[in-house]
């Protein structure tokens, strides 16, 4: 069915697009929104991707492999989005941590704000390894291929993506019980 | 604050959590794009890499075999623009719109002798409404000999193959077989006689440029050349090796 579609799609046929588009794009903005932390940013990356996906479909010489292809377009897509909104971020974060002296807010934070913020503090690359693995569960091999990088490279992102991830929230833990502790 | 134990899992369920129904403004606004967008042949397909290659390598070697195609083209406009291509006898594989020799056209001849011979018709066939009619009536048609390798020796320089020579009513041409034909001649005819054109491209020409002349001899199916003097010998090889035979008749 879905071969069907992307081999009409492929050819130039809009509908047999929109229904492909319609099949795969909740899919498509739940890795967005995952990478970004963003519903605004998420739903500009996925119309970014879809239209992309549009243009570059004959290039798809295995229609097998659209759903990788996919995936591939979006987490680029949210890569490259991400490293901009990072670097946007920089002067808001530096001027959040002149907030961060207020004990009250600490103390407000519960794990998963905790883990938001460390998530937020990882590279956009190693969000993407996380995303694709613990959320769309694809194995190492399979999020290799949908980023074109060696599975070597995806074990390693892996890896640290997770023990930064878990430094960072034992180190956050540590910071507020030590706040309770002088409070 | 809990000690978050297992990171995995908890990381998992986490990621769970938010939005799994992507908005509709997107997903129309794309869709709209693909109808504004038709699709369009793309002479460069071949070229293009596989969406999902993810090796270097492959589009080094797209590349390569792009700049290799253009080379070629280069290569075949330099040397159409020197002069044209050569067989190796003198006699011009390039076609030309028309012979040099080519007669005012005044009298009506006889409908289309043209060619369902085994070689494709030339680019540069000539009108066949009108033309004085110079050449036999049993030559007529087109004839084909097949030629080998060692009768075409190097010294001679035509190619090897099956040859066909189509005669309208007031011109000849040669063709080998999956090679463009020779331009169309204007030959001259006495009762046995063949003439033909002197052939200052041929390329083991001995002497100075002279007519090709030949005696002929035809029957319904065969037609026999026996060289008088041509100072090309690819051509003299090729008319007078073997009898041709016929293939077709106008």
């Amino acid at each position: 069915m879905e071969r069907q579609l992307v081999e009409q799609a492929a050819k130039g046929d809009p509908e047999a697009f929109g229904v492909l588009v319609r099949l795969s794009s909740n899919r498509l903005f739940a890795i967005a929104y995952r990478i970004l932390r963003d519903h605004h940013r998420a739903e500009d990356v996925l119309q970014q991707s879809l239209i992309a996906i549009w243009d570059d479909l004959p290039r798809l010489r295995d229609p097998e492999r659209f759903e990788a292809w996919s995936y591939r377009v979006i987490v680029r897509a949210s890569v490259a989005a991400a490293r901009h909104e990072r670097r946007a971020q920089f002067v808001d974060l530096r001027s959040s941590d002149r907030d961060s002296t207020e004990p009250d807010q600490l103390r407000s934070v519960d794990q998963r704000d905790e883990l938001e913020r460390c998530f937020q503090q990882l590279s956009p690359d190693h969000r993407a390894v996380l995303v694709l693995h613990h959320f769309v569960g694809l194995s190492l091999a399979e999020i290799a291929d949908v980023l074109g990088v060696p599975i070597g490279t995806v074990g390693s992102r892996l890896h640290y993506a997770v023990r930064i991830l878990r430094a960072a929230i034992e180190a956050d833990t540590a910071g507020v019980s030590a706040t309770e502790q002088r409070a | 604050m809990t000690p978050i134990r297992d990171l995995d899992r908890y990381l998992a369920e986490w990621l769970e959590e938010g939005p799994d129904r992507a908005p509709d403004g997107p997903i129309e606004e794309s869709i709209a794009h693909a109808r504004r967008s038709p699709r369009r042949p793309d002479p460069f397909a071949i070229f293009r890499g596989d969406a999902m290659d993810r090796s270097g390598l492959v589009i080094g070697l797209r590349l390569a075999a792009l700049a290799a195609l253009l080379a070629i083209i280069l290569a075949g406009l330099a040397i159409a623009g020197s002069g044209g291509f050569r067989n190796g006898n003198g006699l011009s594989l390039v076609p030309t719109s028309a012979s040099p020799t080519t007669p005012p056209a005044t009298a009506v001849a006889r409908p289309s002798p043209a060619s369902p011979s085994p070689a494709s018709p030339s680019p540069a066939s000539p009108s066949p409404t009108l033309c004085p009619e110079i050449v036999p009536q049993s030559l007529l048609g087109a004839w084909s000999v097949f030629i080998t390798g060692t009768e075409q020796t190097s010294g001679a320089g035509a190619p090897p193959g099956t040859w066909v020579m189509t005669f309208t009513a007031c011109r000849v041409q040669l063709a080998n077989v999956g090679m463009t034909p020779l331009p169309w001649q204007t030959p001259a005819f006495s009762s046995t006689q063949l003439t033909l054109p002197p052939d200052p491209t041929c390329a083991y020409q001995i002497g100075a440029p002279s007519s090709g002349i030949y005696r002929f001899n035809v029957t319904a199916t065969t037609l026999t050349f026996t060289k008088v003097s041509d100072s090309c010998p690819g051509r003299a090889i090729t008319l007078s090796a073997h009898p041709w035979h016929r293939q077709s008749q106008s």
